[in-house]
Formats: structure tokens, C-alpha cells, sequence
């Protein structure tokens, strides 16, 4: 093979090897190479089980951020603390409640964000107060099965 | 007794010995780079040979692989209800799993089985020892540019395996249900960085098992025992497929078990 | 004397069971071509494999220069791989570059020169060695005398100092045969390295080396040079000498050193005999200008008017690369006589003349001796004695 040919060869296909690394990181990957278009809030809940790093935050069903990290905060009655990344462009009221719900029933945990009506929004590194905890489907189904639950 | 005994210790002998070969192999191969003098084109030729010419094969597979686990997650997540989650399992099982040690194995059948023929056909026509004779040191004049092509050209392969596998599940999905267009947002909520990078160290750890076990093998093809001249090509050349696809499993279990 | 440029020490070389070498002791002069025969599988490569540091052995030592090889530290072994070259018995070619990039690669990859410096260097020797046409091609595709000339275009175009020839004319036809050694022998003279040539073509060896080592069972059963190996009798080295029983140049149709040996033996008691010497002068410009084939076209011309002569009566001898001796028995002849006699021979000869004219600014012309036969003195010396004497005759 000529040298030229040699090169343009292997040049395509580390162009198409970068652009499929690229496409799995920075896309499906969810990865956000620069910070700039997002601000992180914080938000405690008393369990976060099944909530992953990774999952989205949602306001009304739209994906509005991402969970950034999950972390057990001792000081704070060995609660979870999640780190919350937030579009730029979505502006939170500081009254706004965080919940962890499940798409369906075996689904994937998510964390929603109700909104409040404060004038004020959270800035960034701002944290959510109200907040309603995963639901543990074997705890309900349980006290279900053992009356605990009044119908 | 006595005879199995020394059967067992001269083993062990030539085990440590193939190993501390192996080693020192691996050491010199890699201490090249630091001087790069020629070495720049023919690591380029090597990267076009390894990766440029593997990669009609490995997306080829990876279109069927993807598609096989589409076919396959759907009809298992079908009984749960749970078919929303048919993103989730290709991408997983692809980006941790089988898109590093598909790729590997692909590579080794075509790329690593060659490199070993070659090498040991240069080994017993003595266009290794002409080379040593020229004061060329042979392990740098044709391994370290094998071995750093691999490098480079795994994680890229990998790469492209894992996303045309994932349009192959897609696919599938497509053919199947009419609920395909939540794969890929499913995918995005749950593949996360340390899936990746993990899936990008195994390549890297992969192409390196690959390269340097069929380098070695077809680099010492005068050393074998069992047979001399083309059958100790042909001996190199198989020892070479099969143990690389061995240590790649291994590694494989290695990797997944202790990072990932 | 002077150091040698290689010399072994108690060589000791076992694979496995085997034992190759057992206690070699040898050296090799530097600036001349040594032989070093042997019948086969008797450790010649082996012993080469040695002196280049391909090998190490399991006992005893190799200098080189009066450095041990296992006292150089890597880049002093290096320097000194640098200055050798190592032709293999198999030519060991890369059989997957072209002819160009075969010569080219030792050159290219020491980091000699631009592309271009190198390019010419390369076409320069494979213009000398008659292979430029094929300089495209792969090694497989070209004939073995094809292969094996681009195996030395390959030794040769580092310029080295010492050039290892392991069996350079086995498997040839007897004009490549007879060109490779010339081809050496030519180089030698031209460039001074030192040679080894590893063979069994033992005649035709003497035209060039300087001097012989035979190894047969591990050990090195002569040392010295052809002329003393010609003038030995132990019965263990004449299988050496003559036995492969060919006491007739196959091409020229001339006897060979032996032969001449033995025919002088057999006359030297007789009154009146002759030994009348002829060297071609310019036999090797016509070599270089106008080809082998040429060259050998004239020797044998010059041959066949010898032998038909009364001169050539009892035969007529190839004792060097281009010099001729005959015996002849001349009652109450004189050197003139006998001198004029090859001039009238020879100056009939329409090709030589013809090529010698075309062959540049030299023409061929003939050298003769005559000197009667002395019983007292080799053969050989006497013919080396008559050439250094020899006066010029017009062709």
C-alpha cells in the first residue's frame, strides 16, 4: 500500500473509532464534558435506594438534570444526600420538593421535582428542604398483607 | 511416583521459564516507545492492518451480536412486562461485556493468528536472525509496533463494536414492538461513565494480552519442542489463537471482578 | 604477528546431547579471505554464528579485536555488529519486501543518509551485481543465483569491514559459482575487508582465499594457508584437497591446482621440462565492462590455443583466477624462446584481442614465464615465483 494511502486508511478509522467512543461517552453515556451549562443543588432524603448516579431528575415528566452523586451524610441524621445537576435554563423555586419515585413497577428510580411558588430560585449549590423519600414497595406490600394498611 | 514427581517439577520449571521469557519479552517490547526513532510508520502500518482492516469484521459481528440481544432481552423482558428495559440490557451486556471480548476475540482470529504465522515463518527462514545480525534489534523492528497498534487500535474497535451493536438491539427492538423509542433514552438514564471506562480499560488490557501472546508465540517458534519447521508455525500459530482467547476470558473475569 | 581481527579460544558448543564444538581454537586474519571448510554438519555455520554473537557458547571465549565478546557491554556488541555483515546459507531475504527494500532496510533502519543517499547507494550496488532489473521484485519470484546476489547486495551495501559467507556457492551452476568468487574475490580487492567463507566447494576456494581452516569433529584439523594445504600429505586432509574428484574445471576444460600438482610430481624427475606460466592481464576489465560470460569466453579461447599448441601437450592448468600454467618438455630451449612461442599461441586468439580492445582504455594482453622445472621447490611456489617474474608479451 502507498504511505499516503497507509495514513488517509488508518486516519479513517481512528476518526471513526474516536466518533463512536465519543458518541457512547458524551451520549448515551450521559456524560457532560463541560460543566458550564448546568448548576448542581442538593437535596437530603432519609433512603434513596435503587436512586443511582446517573438517573434523571424530572420536573412533570421532562428531564431537567441528572443525579450527580449520592453520599451518606453523617452530620445530617445519616441521611443521603444527593447531588443534583440542573440545565442552566431551568429556574427552581427555593419552596420546590424533591420526591423519588419509580417508573412502573419494577422500573428505574428518578427524582422529581415538584415546583414551588417563591419569586426566589435555588442558585447554584442551593439544597431542596421538602423532601418525600423512595417509596420501599416490599414494606407496602407487606404491611398490605398484614393489615397495617387501613382501606 | 518418583516419575510423576519430576514430570511435575520439570513443568513448573518450564512454566517459570516461559513466563520470565515472556516477561522480558513484554519489558523490551515496551521500553522501544521511549526512543521512537522509525518507529512512527510502521506502528501506522500495523494500526491499519489491526484496526483499519478488522473493522469491517468486528461490526459486522457486533450488528448481529446486538441484534441477537435485542431479539433474546425482549423475549425474556416480555414475561416481566419489563421490555422498556431492552436498552438498558443490550447496552449494559455490550458496553461491560461483550463488546471488549467479542472484539478481542475477533481480532485474534484475524489479526493475531497472522501476526504469529508471520512471525514464525520469518523465524525459521532466519529473516530473524538476519535482523539481529544487522545489529536491528528484531523485538523492536516487529513487535513494538504490533503491540502499540493494538493499544490504539482495541479501545477504537471496542468503541465502534459497542455502538453499532446497540443500533443492532435497536434494530431488533424496532422489528419486534412498537415501543422501541424509548431504548435509547433508557440507555442515556442508565449506562454511566465507569460502564465505559471500564469497557475501554478491558480493551486496552485485552489488546495488549493479544498482541503480546501472539508476538511471543510466533517470536519463539524455534524454541518449541514438539515440532520444527512449517508444523512449528502451524503449532505457534494455534498455540497463539487459543491461549490469547484464554487469557482474554480470564483477564475478563479478572477485570470485571476487582474494578468494575 | 599481528592480533587477529577474530579469534576463538576453547569454543565449546553442545545443543542438547550433541556436541558441535568441541575446544575450536581458531583465528581469522584480518583484511583476508579466509576458507573455513568442512563436510557438512560438521559446525561450520555454528562456528559463524559465533563470531557474529548470534550464538553464545557454553564455554571458552571469542575476541574480537582482543575484546571478549562477553565482556561488551549491549551497544559495544552493537558497534561491533555494525561492522560485520553475515551472508546466511538460505539468503534469509525478507520475502515480503521488495528487492530494493531487502538492500535498502539495513541501511534505513541504522538511520544512513537521506531516501535518496540511500537509493543510490543501493542502485549502485545492484548495478555492480547485475540484479537492477529486478529491483521491484519479490525475492520468491527470482531465480536462486537471483537470490543469492541480492543477499550479498544486501551484506555488501553497509560497506562493512568484515563479511561472513556462509556457503555462497552451494546450489549455484559453475558460471555463478565461479562469479560469486570472483565477485568476493574482486570486493576483497577493492574495498580490503576481510572475508570468511564457510564451504564445500573446496578447488575452487584456493583461486581466492588467503588462507584455510578445516574443522571436521568439533575440532579445527588445519590451519594455514591453500599453498601449505596443497603441500601436505597427511592422508586425513587430502579428502579436502581432491576428493571431490574433480580434477577438471567443469567450464574451462583446464586442470586445476591439484591436478597441476600431481602432473608436476609425476615430471619433475625428467630432464628438460618447462614450466611455462601466462597470466591475462586485463581479464578483469573485460569482466567488469563486458560480463562474465566474456571473461570466460577469452580464458577458454586462450585455453583451447594452448592446448592444441605443442606447449599444451601435458595439459594445460588453471592456477589462479586469471593465470594459466602448462608443462612442456623443451630440449635446448631458452625463455625467449618459450615466451615468444605463447605470444605467437595467444596473438591468434580473434576474441580476446577483439574484447580486449572493446573492454576501455586497457587492452588484454598476456604476461608469460618460462623457468625451467625444479625438483627441489613446491610446485606452487615455483609458479608463484614465475608470475612475479613474468614479462609483458604484445596480443
Amino acid at each position: 500500500m502507498k504511505t499516503s494511502t497507509l495514513y488517509t486508511v488508518v486516519g479513517v478509522f481512528v476518526l471513526l473509532g474516536l466518533l463512536a467512543a465519543g458518541y457512547l461517552t458524551l451520549t448515551l453515556g450521559n456524560t457532560t464534558l463541560f460543566a458550564r451549562g448546568v448548576y448542581t443543588i442538593s437535596a437530603h432524603f432519609g433512603s434513596v435506594s435503587g436512586l443511582r448516579v446517573g438517573s434523571t431528575v424530572e420536573i412533570s415528566g421532562v428531564p431537567v438534570g441528572k443525579v450527580a452523586d449520592i453520599q451518606l451524610d453523617q452530620e445530617q441524621f445519616y441521611q443521603a444526600r444527593v447531588v443534583m445537576q440542573i440545565h442552566n435554563a431551568i429556574r427552581i423555586p427555593t419552596d420546590s420538593s424533591a420526591a423519588i419515585k419509580t417508573s412502573g413497577l419494577i422500573g428505574d428510580k428518578y427524582v422529581q421535582i415538584i415546583p414551588g411558588a417563591d419569586e426566589k430560585n435555588l442558585s447554584d449549590g442551593g439544597s431542596i428542604l421538602d423532601t418525600k423519600s423512595a417509596l420501599d414497595i416490599e414494606e407496602m406490600v407487606s404491611k398490605y398483607v398484614f393489615g397495617s394498611v387501613k382501606q | 511416583m518418583r516419575n510423576l514427581l519430576s514430570r511435575l517439577g520439570a513443568g513448573t520449571i518450564s512454566l517459570v521459564e516461559h513466563l520470565g521469557r515472556y516477561a522480558l519479552f513484554c519489558l523490551h517490547a515496551l521500553l522501544q516507545p521511549l526512543r521512537p526513532r522509525r518507529l512512527w510508520g510502521k506502528t501506522i502500518a500495523q494500526i491499519a492492518f489491526i484496526g483499519a482492516g478488522s473493522l469491517g469484521i468486528v461490526a459486522l459481528v457486533a450488528l448481529f451480536t446486538g441484534m441477537v440481544l435485542g431479539l433474546q432481552g425482549y423475549y425474556t423482558l416480555i414475561k416481566f412486562s419489563a421490555e422498556g428495559a431492552l436498552g438498558t440490557v443490550v447496552a449494559l451486556s455490550l458496553v461491560r461485556e461483550l463488546g471488549p471480548v467479542l472484539t478481542a476475540i475477533m481480532v485474534v482470529a484475524r489479526a493475531g493468528s497472522s501476526t504469529a504465522a508471520e512471525l514464525g515463518i520469518m523465524r525459521i527462514s532466519e529473516q530473524i536472525d538476519a535482523l539481529e545480525t544487522m545489529d536491528i534489534d528484531p523485538v523492536r523492528h516487529l513487535v513494538t509496533p504490533r503491540l502499540v497498534a493494538a493499544l490504539v487500535a482495541f479501545p477504537l474497535l471496542t468503541a465502534v463494536f459497542d455502538v453499532v451493536g446497540i443500533f443492532g438491539g435497536y434494530l431488533a427492538a424496532h422489528l419486534l414492538s412498537s415501543r422501541a423509542g424509548i431504548y435509547f433514552s433508557k440507555i442515556q438514564s442508565t449506562l454511566v461513565l465507569s460502564d465505559i471506562s471500564g469497557g475501554f480499560i478491558k480493551a486496552v488490557v485485552f489488546g495488549f494480552l493479544v498482541m503480546s501472546v501472539c508476538c511471543y508465540c510466533g517470536f519463539h517458534t524455534h524454541l518449541r519442542r514438539d515440532s520444527a519447521g512449517a508444523r512449528g508455525v502451524s503449532a505457534s500459530t494455534t498455540s497463539a489463537v487459543v491461549q490469547s482467547c484464554v487469557y482474554v476470558l480470564m483477564a475478563d473475569y479478572a477485570i470485571t471482578s476487582f474494578l468494575m | 604477528m599481528a592480533e587477529p581481527l577474530i579469534r576463538f579460544e576453547n569454543v565449546r558448543k553442545a545443543f542438547g546431547e550433541k556436541v558441535v564444538l568441541d575446544g575450536v581454537s581458531l583465528d581469522i586474519p584480518q583484511n583476508a579471505i579466509t576458507a573455513i571448510i568442512g563436510k557438512s554438519g560438521t559446525g561450520k555455520s555454528v562456528l559463524v554464528k559465533h563470531a557474529i554473537g548470534l550464538l553464545k557458547p557454553d564455554a571458552g571465549e571469542i575476541f574480537f579485536q582482543g575484546q571478549p565478546y562477553s565482556r561488551m557491554s549491549r551497544a559495544q556488541l552493537g558497534e561491533v555488529k555494525r561492522r560485520l555483515s553475515y551472508m546466511f546459507q538460505n539468503n534469509a531475504l525478507f520475502d515480503s519486501l521488495s528487492v530494493f527494500e531487502n538492500i535498502e532496510l539495513p541501511l534505513r533502519e541504522r538511520g544512513e543518509g537521506t531516501p535518496k543517499e540511500r537509493a543510490a547507494r543501493v542502485l549502485e550496488v545492484c548495478e555492480q551485481l547485475d540484479i537492477a532489473s529486478a529491483i521491484d521484485q519479490y525475492p520468491k519470484a527470482l531465480s536462486g543465483g537471483m537470490q543469492k546476489r541480492v543477499a550479498l547486495a544486501r551484506a555488501l551495501v553497509t560497506r562493512p569491514e568484515v563479511i561472513f559467507f556462509d556457503e555462497p556457492t552451494t546450489g549455484l551452476d559453475p558460471l555463478r559459482k565461479n562469479t560469486v568468487l570472483t565477485m568476493i574475490a574482486q570486493y576483497h580487492a577493492r574495498l580490503g575487508f576481510t572475508a570468511v567463507i564457510i564451504t564445500h566447494d573446496v578447488p575452487d576456494i584456493f583461486f581466492v582465499a588467503q588462507a584455510v581452516r578445516i574443522l571436521d569433529g568439533g575440532h579445527v584439523i588445519f590451519a594455514g594457508t591453500p599453498l601449505e594445504l596443497e603441500a601436505q600429505a597427511q592422508p586425513s586432509l587430502r579428502p579436502y584437497l581432491d576428493g571431490q574428484g574433480i580434477l577438471t574445471e567443469e567450464l574451462t576444460g583446464l586442470g586445476n591446482r591439484p591436478a597441476f600438482i600431481a602432473q608436476t610430481q609425476e615430471v619433475q624427475e625428467q630432464p628438460d621440462m618447462w614450466l611455462v606460466t601466462i597470466r591475462l592481464h586485463g581479464l578483469r576489465e573485460i569482466r567488469d565492462y563486458r560480463g562474465q560470460v566474456a571473461a570466460f569466453s577469452c580464458l577458454q579461447e586462450a585455453a583451447h590455443a594452448l592446448q592444441k599448441s605443442p606447449l599444451g601437450k601435458r595439459g594445460v592448468f588453471r592456477v589462479g583466477p586469471e593465470s594459466l600454467a602448462c608443462l612442456t618438455h623443451a630440449p635446448r630451449a631458452t625463455e625467449e624462446d618459450l615466451v615468444r612461442q605463447v605470444a605467437l599461441i595467444l596473438g591468434a586468439c580473434p576474441t580476446a584481442s577483439t574484447l580486449g580492445t572493446l573492454s576501455g582504455r586497457r587492452r588484454l594482453t598476456f604476461v608469460a614465464a618460462a623457468a625451467p622445472l625444479r625438483a627441489d621447490t613446491h610446485p606452487l611456489v615455483q609458479i608463484h615465483n614465475a608470475l612475479t617474474t613474468a614479462r609483458g608479451i604484445s596480443s
